[in-house]
């Protein structure tokens, strides 16, 4: 089975310090901020702001090269395309580049220096039903598992000797495939539901930190939080809007 | 008192197949009792209907008097039956094995340093001891299998129920399995098609048809008749032969 909620690397950092809770507020007020920024000095701004989180979580580059990577290889189409299809697409690019840079190394920070239960746990604490979490968590699980499910059919459909072509035969196995990875999909999720259930799983995540926010936390929180407000009134304003 | 008490238990598929039909049987405390019967013959459906995962219509389940009809003994449940599922990857899905191991005792409502004393135990008890911060999706086949008992005996169940525990398992893991099945406290109920396991491990045997409960004995009468076994579509174990 591939490896689909990774385990954190064991890194005894500022930001693995840093309180899930008040990192979570922090990080999620810096994406919404990189999300609506426009200008390019704001967002690079936002960029460093995003680099500096990212080098306070120390993450090992055998962690963090193969996720940037995925993502320069999902972006690099659009780093290609915006400055040949656009009239400003060289400033378009940059703060499309600052943008994903900024978010990006932020949610490196966050997924890297956080374990899952921690975090579900601070999504939950800030009043996001526990539903929500639980579905986050196992969607975000079982796209892994469904893509190794594929896999395995896409084998036992080779090795009988299928081979993809433009007909109708092709065309009606891609569907039935299709189809029993929903049906295989649906049997795992409610098997691991009954798993859950049977090892007394009521819809709350639960911790063993038992450890309480100091004010460093907040403060921290206080401080991005601060610092996101103003790019984002200095943004506006450059924008005429403010 | 019995342990486990299951009187005309009954339960229906949503098509309307039956899937168990009157079984009835008791356990007392510190029994090991192996669930024997072919595919379909509904062992694993008794076994999510005394983990309280499958709602009880017809007939009633008492397990150390709790009742899983009952919303209120249901959620008290999980921890006096702990089930470990056929396939261990339905499982595991926590990103340590620490973590998964911790699961159950933190739903519990365990003091933390309660759960860390209780996951150290299980670990050690199934032999996993310094990996727990691997990944669980990444151990072996016997590994997992173990995990997934590790992370059910952290709830310290006083009835556990494993189906199919030696399937996937390699010999060696098999061995390894029959030994740590030995030194498991409590009452337990092994669902399996490995008749040697259950000839090696239990002193009982309840046999299933077709969802009906056809014979209950001690181990050594009921797998050494081979006319019973061949009417049943299994086979006298290789070591009773």
């Amino acid at each position: 089975m591939t490896l689909a909620i990774d385990s954190i690397p064991d890194v005894d950092s500022p930001c693995r310090r840093w309180h899930a809770r008040w990192k979570l507020l922090a990080i999620f007020i810096m994406v919404m901020t990189a999300s609506f920024t426009q200008t390019i000095p704001m967002l690079a701004a936002l960029a460093t702001l995003g680099l500096s989180v990212f080098l306070a979580a120390q993450l090992p580059k055998s962690w963090w090269l193969p996720r940037f990577g995925a993502l320069a290889f999902a972006v690099a189409p659009f780093l290609i395309f915006l400055p040949l299809t656009q009239t400003n697409g060289v400033e378009l690019m940059t703060a499309f580049t600052l943008r994903v840079t900024a978010i990006a190394l932020s949610l490196f920070a966050l997924i890297g220096s956080t374990p899952v239960s921690m975090l579900m746990h601070a999504v939950q604490s800030w009043g996001v039903p526990s539903l929500f979490a639980q579905i986050v968590l196992l969607a975000y699980r079982y796209t892994f598992l469904i893509a190794d499910e594929l896999a395995r059919l896409r084998i036992a459909l080779r090795v009988r000797a299928f081979r993809n072509r433009m007909d109708r035969h092709s065309y009606r196995t891609v569907g039935q495939v299709t189809g029993c990875l929903l049906v295989r999909g649906s049997e795992r999720a409610e098997h691991v539901a009954q798993a859950m259930r049977c090892r007394g799983f009521d819809g709350r995540f639960r911790t063993l930190e038992t450890r309480h926010p100091k004010a460093i936390d907040r403060i921290t929180c206080l401080a991005i939080a601060l610092f996101c407000a103003v790019m984002l009134w200095l943004d506006l304003r450059r924008r005429g809007i403010a | 008192m019995s342990l486990v008490e299951v009187r005309n238990l009954g339960y229906r598929y949503t098509d309307g197949s039956p899937a168990l039909d009157s079984v009835t049987f008791t356990l007392q405390p510190g029994e090991r009792v192996g669930l024997v019967g072919t595919n379909g013959a509904g062992k694993t459906t008794l076994f999510l209907c005394l983990a309280g995962v499958l709602p009880v219509s017809l007939g009633t389940i008492h397990v150390h008097g709790l009742d899983p009809a009952r919303p209120e003994d249901r959620r008290r449940l999980p921890g006096q039956v702990g089930i470990v599922f056929q396939n261990s990857d339905d499982q595991l899905f926590s990103a340590t094995l620490f973590d998964d191991v911790a699961f159950g005792p933190l739903n519990l409502g365990l003091a933390p340093d309660e759960v860390r004393q209780r996951v150290a135990e299980s670990l050690q008890q199934t032999g996993l001891t310094g990996q727990d911060q691997r990944p669980p999706f990444h151990l072996s086949g016997g590994a997992k299998r173990r995990a997934a008992l590790a992370g059910v005996l952290a709830m310290r169940p006083s009835v556990l129920l494993l189906d199919e525990p030696s399937m996937f398992l390699d010999p060696q893991g098999r061995r390894d399995l029959i030994r740590l099945l030995g030194e498991l406290p409590g009452t337990l109920i092994i669902g399996s098609h490995d008749l040697d396991l259950i000839a090696d491990s239990c002193q009982r045997v309840l046999l299933m048809h077709e969802g009906k409960l056809v014979a209950d004995g001690p181990t050594n009468d009921l797998l050494t008749d081979a006319a019973l076994m061949e009417r049943y579509g299994l086979e006298v174990p290789r070591s009773r032969r």
